[in-house]
């Protein structure tokens, strides 16, 4: 170990390769250690099996879809010509809207070794470019394994190496366009008019393309509506780009695409130096910009790691929370006097009405009218409209009947990272577990309800022909009754294995990551599934035996105690599953579940 | 030592620092106090290279922060309020990428001794979170003394400590002077100010309130002879109205040093 340090002269570049070695090292170790536990090797395997599913299915996928896929290849012209345009469009976004970009935040402990180290700030960033190529290099290849699956035989070394090549180099290029617009964006906002002098030029560029890029595209406005189809549309925007101011804007984009869409190995070759050089001056660029990277840099790395302890912790959503520039009112106003587990109900209901707000409901119902009216622009009728956007609300709404529990979190999950200060209130396990489940159930059958009512307005628009008339009300309060229920018994599964499993949920000091966490993912889902089944099947017998014996005496209305009966069996089991679980989480020590640091 | 000349830092239109100027003698420790949000974290984070200054100058044993920061920085050790560490380095290795950061000659020898004297030896092997607070601090101070540093800079030292990490921390703080270091520390523990410090630089709203040792206050300010840093302290930050029982005291005072 002592080698590395035995000399006399500073090393920066030998300390920050020894750290990238020593720490990839170290966390393969960790790794491996944390695999003797079984659980977590269960999950490692699991998630390996997922990964291995997945690109399996990619090549040993059936010869439908394999021809399907080799249809990837094929690129039409005017797709080639248009495929500049999203990359402008994202770099018009970066330096109009973009925050300092992550790819140059630097984590707290750099900042507090690296920034006060003997190290010029053009090491630093080389540093932080060179960390981050890791992730390039991930992408790069599996966009590689991607296309050898869908090549389905015909993609060979050649031709892999040739496409990886071209698909780094537009990766880093847009990587590095980030990091300096960014830059140059910091300089402006935050040295104010001295930054704007300092960076006039890169501004003027940018303002110049935009305003070349934006008149090509109003040119074509007109001829854009007028079009038959959409494809049609398109080729006019293609067009429209052939115009000569935009044709310069975006030559440096056609330059670094020309590797990826170059067909052989001589057009890739020919069209090589152009993609390098448009690199090479990005890299320039970076390096050379002397607006100072190191405060955003350093806020960029505080927030990052914020974000993590507060994931860590379980509080994500509270991060987020604390970013608010306004803080709306809980649902309800909580009383000094009353039972002290509501107030645990309330604080969790007041962190989903800051979450659930009612500008984003309006937000969300103003996409679905806005879907009702795109839909008859396209020829639909106003009837086939409104039941195309009803059955998406339903659809959405079923969606989260199937998977709400594992988002909405706002109960035990939420609060497992702060176990130890949970505990030392005064209340029992059972009603913690009470409220805790209850808010997250309010919370998930408000968002449902709100998808049935928004698919209910539409109906109105466009209703049914439903006989007898009544069928539909029965079937609409049979769902409001039946909602509550079946929520909380699907969140009390998740709280179960919160409670049972506090290791595998996403919280606690030894967080696992990558492959393990796919991994613990595809079994608490397949185990809540399971769970699901087995809790909806006492209801469903009980319900079946009341109705076959009272079909005899009441024929169709005996639907009615047998909904009631199974219903009130489902609620049963809800409360049971709370009592077990308070139990169980009366016994539940923070500091053996892993969940103190 | 350290030589700072109209420090300015500027966060948009709110000025954190304003036009700081101070040094701090080889041998010296000045405490750096002033209340919440005066800009003290702001003024140590510039000196350490971590943010740059909007105007003004920074020398660290001569050699100017903005234009030579690299032998700036071979020379300086800043502690910061929260030991940050990297997360898949043990202790010891922290110590071996810090004595090749800085090119520490005898390294392995040096960062044997710090562990011994910190109390890390047996946490050599340790990971971050597997420390405790303190351990986490006391491992900060060890990377921030092995390349023996001639300046530096702390900003709450004793934060998370034990009782006898604090005063082993007090011991270090006064060796690191004795041996020639320049020492800014910053700490909203007066009586640690009052103990260590030579002189004492109080700040509000980023300038200077004060700047001398305790007993030259009581040169500009009679009536606060006899009293201790803290009501020092809260008279020359009071702001009108406050009534904290002594004087406003917003005029600069410069020491005689």
């Amino acid at each position: 170990m002592s080698p590395s340090a035995a000399g006399g002269h500073p090393d920066v570049r030998g300390a920050l390769a020894w750290l990238a070695l020593r720490s990839l090292r170290n966390r393969g170790a960790r790794l491996a250690s944390r695999l003797k536990d079984p659980r977590y090797l269960l999950a490692f395997l699991a998630g390996l099996g997922y990964f291995g599913w997945i690109f399996g299915s990619m090549f040993l996928g059936d010869s439908e879809s394999s021809e399907v896929a080799r249809d990837v290849f094929v690129v039409p012209p005017w797709a080639e010509a248009l495929a500049p345009l999203p990359l402008a469009l994202l770099a018009v976004g970066w330096w109009t809207l973009g925050k300092y970009h992550t790819a140059l935040a630097f984590d707290p402990a750099e900042v507090d070794f690296l920034f006060s180290a003997p190290a010029t700030r053009r090491t630093l960033i080389r540093w932080k470019l060179a960390q981050k190529q890791v992730a390039v290099l991930i992408t790069v290849l599996f966009a590689l394994v991607y296309l050898l699956a869908a090549g389905a035989g015909r993609v060979g070394p050649l031709d892999l190496l040739l496409r990886g090549v071209g698909l780094w180099l537009l990766v880093t290029t847009i990587q590095l366009h980030q990091i300096a617009s960014s830059l140059v964006r910091t300089a402006a906002t935050q040295q104010g008019r001295a930054g704007l002098r300092h960076q006039w030029l890169p501004l003027a560029v940018f303002l110049v393309a935009l305003l070349a890029l934006g008149s090509a595209l109003h040119a074509v406005l007109p001829a854009v509506r007028g079009a038959a189809d959409v494809s049609r549309a398109l080729m006019v925007v293609a067009e429209a780009l052939e115009d000569p101011g935009a044709r310069l804007v975006l030559l440096p984009l056609r330059w670094l695409l020309a590797p990826t869409f170059a067909r052989e190995p001589l057009a890739w070759l020919l069209a090589l130096p152009g993609a390098v050089a448009v690199l090479a001056l990005h890299y320039l660029w970076v390096l050379r910009t002397d607006a100072g990277f190191e405060e955003g840099a350093a806020e960029a790395g505080r927030e990052r790691a914020e974000r993590r302890r507060a994931l860590v912790k379980g509080g994500l959503a509270g991060f987020e929370l604390s970013r608010m520039r306004s803080v709306p009112r809980p649902w309800f106003e909580l009383r000094p006097a009353g039972h002290p587990a509501v107030a645990l109900l309330w604080k969790n209901l007041a962190f989903a009405a800051r979450l659930l707000r009612p500008s984003a409901g309006l937000l969300l119902g103003a996409v679905f009218v806005g879907s009702y009216f795109l839909m008859q622009a396209v020829g639909e009728s106003p009837r086939e409209a409104a039941t195309i956007v009803a059955i998406m609300a339903f659809t959405l709404g079923g969606m989260t009947v199937a998977g709400g529990s594992i988002f909405i979190r706002n109960d035990l999950r939420m609060d497992l990272g702060k176990l130890d200060l949970l505990k030392t209130y005064p209340l029992r396990g059972r009603d913690v577990l009470a409220a805790e489940l209850a808010a997250s159930t309010v919370t998930l059958t408000v968002a449902q309800l709100f998808f049935l009512y928004v698919g209910l307005a539409f109906l109105l628009v466009a209703p049914p022909k439903l006989e007898p008339w009544w069928a539909l009300g029965a079937g609409l309060v049979g769902v409001l009754l039946l909602l509550p229920p079946l929520n909380a018994l699907l969140l009390g599964a998740q709280n179960a294995l919160a409670v049972l499993f506090p290791a595998w949920t996403r919280v606690g000091a030894n967080r696992p990551g990558g492959i393990e966490q796919m991994g613990m993912f595809m079994l608490t889902f397949l185990g809540t599934v399971l769970f699901l089944a087995v809790g909806l099947l006492a209801p469903a017998v009980f319900g079946a035996g009341v109705a076959l014996r009272l079909v005899g005496p009441m024929g169709a209305w005996a639907a009615l105690p047998a909904a009631a009966g199974a219903w009130l069996v489902l609620w049963g089991e809800v409360v049971l599953l709370v009592v077990l679980l308070g139990d169980a989480y009366d016994e539940l020590d923070p500091a053996d579940a892993g969940l103190l640091r | 030592m350290i030589e700072v000349q109209s420090l300015q830092k500027s966060y948009g239109d709110v000025a954190a620092v304003r036009g700081l100027s101070f040094s701090v003698a080889a041998g010296e420790v000045l405490g750096l106090v002033g209340p919440n949000g005066a800009g003290k974290t702001t003024t140590l984070r510039s000196l350490a290279g971590i943010i740059h200054p909007t105007s003004g100058r920074v020398r660290i044993a001569g050699h100017d922060l903005r234009e030579d920061p690299v032998s700036a920085k071979r020379v300086l050790s800043f502690i910061p309020d929260e030991p940050h560490l990297f997360e898949h380095l043990t202790v010891e290795e922290h110590l071996v990428f810090v004595a090749r950061l800085y090119g520490v000659p005898d390294a392995e020898r040096r960062w044997l001794g710090l562990l011994e004297r910190l109390e890390l030896a047996d946490r050599r092997k340790s990971f971050p979170d597997q420390l405790s607070r303190g351990m986490k601090q006391k491992l900060a101070i060890a990377c921030a003394l092995l390349h023996r540093p001639r300046a530096l800079v702390l900003d709450e030292p004793l934060t998370g400590l034990d009782p006898a990490g604090m005063r082993r921390m007090k011991r270090i703080i006064v060796e690191q002077a004795e041996d020639g270091a320049a020492v800014l520390l910053s700490s909203h523990i007066l009586q640690l100010v009052e103990e260590l410090c030579d002189r004492v630089l109080v700040i509000q709203d980023g300038q200077a309130v004060f700047i001398g040792g305790l007993e030259e206050i009581v040169e500009h300010r009679p009536e606060l002879e006899g009293r201790g840093l803290e009501d020092v302290f809260l008279a020359l930050t009071e702001r009108p109205g406050e009534g904290t029982g002594g004087a406003a005291g917003r005029e600069p005072l410069e020491s005689g040093r």
